[in-house]
């Protein structure tokens, strides 16, 4: 079986509820999972963000050990106009739409750590050799927009979040 | 090895009464307790009914890699790693793949240090 992956979302207050076996992490101005983001769009011609969005993988199955984790984005600044931001986390706020303070999110991988057989925020450790269940940190992502973005309404480009790690 | 399909990167062992461990045939489940088959093969759980362990092995690629036992050095402890990724929000999204896959063998030193043989596939 070796280990299985999904990804968490966090919403709500403090991101401390979670919609598991998410498919998707699309930018939108509602802090839910049900939404469809086209219908929340952000507007760069007020200089929108997007909601900060609470994300975390959870490995199922069987392992030995768990280690090594980081996770990147392949661009963190899609168009002029356009920012990606996100750091690796060990608490949940509030989403919200205000700029998140984040850095320009990591496209060579930010290291993350493995917390524990339930869904929530904290420090973590770099190694799990516990088997089961077992989450990690999140990562808080936000797209922030200003006017200078010259696309017109629609979506822009997609972007590939990539998760790494090594399991033995 | 023909007739069998092998789990990529999965690990099999041997022990001295011809008993074999096989992560394939055991969907990397650990039949002496939590963790999977590398976990058992590790904790050495089969040794006190089936004697020593005398091979390991990784399929990989279509390859087989024995590492015959009683060539390591004593209290060597077998490695098997994969360095894995997954994809979110791209062609690939939600499936994970195997990167890199390390093979081999550790053991310490008459200094106490760890000594590690490693192939990287």
């Amino acid at each position: 079986m070796a280990s299985t992956q999904t990804i968490s979302e966090g919403n709500g207050a403090s991101a401390g509820t979670e919609t598991a076996s998410r498919t998707e992490c699309n930018f939108k101005r509602i802090d839910d999972s049900t939404t469809a983001y086209t219908s929340s769009p952000i507007n760069s011609s007020n200089n929108e963000n997007s909601m900060t969005k609470y994300q975390l993988l959870k490995f199922g199955g069987t392992w030995s050990s768990l280690s090594a984790l980081t996770i990147k984005i392949d661009n963190n600044a899609p168009a002029t106009g356009l920012s990606i931001v996100g750091s690796v986390v060990t608490s949940g706020t509030t989403p919200a739409t205000t700029a998140s303070g984040d850095p320009a999110m990591s496209t060579t991988g930010a290291t993350a750590n493995f917390t524990s057989s339930s869904f929530g925020y904290a420090a973590g450790t770099s190694t799990s050799t516990a088997s089961g269940t077992m989450y990690t940190n999140a990562v808080r992502l936000q797209l922030q927009t200003t006017s200078a973005y010259a696309g017109g309404p629609g979506d822009i480009v997609s972007r590939t979040i990539t998760w790494s790690w090594t399991e033995s | 090895m023909s007739g069998v399909i092998y789990n990529e990167a999965s690990i099999q062992a041997e022990y001295a009464d011809g008993f074999i461990l096989d992560e394939t045939e055991l969907n990397d489940s650990n039949p002496y307790g939590e963790g999977n088959t590398l976990r058992a093969i590790l904790d050495k759980s089969a040794e006190t009914e089936h004697g020593q362990m005398v091979r390991f092995t990784l399929f990989y690629k279509n390859l087989r890699y024995d590492i015959p036992w009683e060539d390591t050095p004593e209290g060597s402890r077998p490695i098997r790693y994969k360095k894995m990724e997954m994809d979110y929000n791209g062609p690939l999204s939600g499936i994970s793949r195997i990167m890199k896959v390390g093979f081999g063998y550790q053991y310490n030193l008459p200094d106490g240090s760890n000594k590690q043989e490693v192939q990287e596939l």
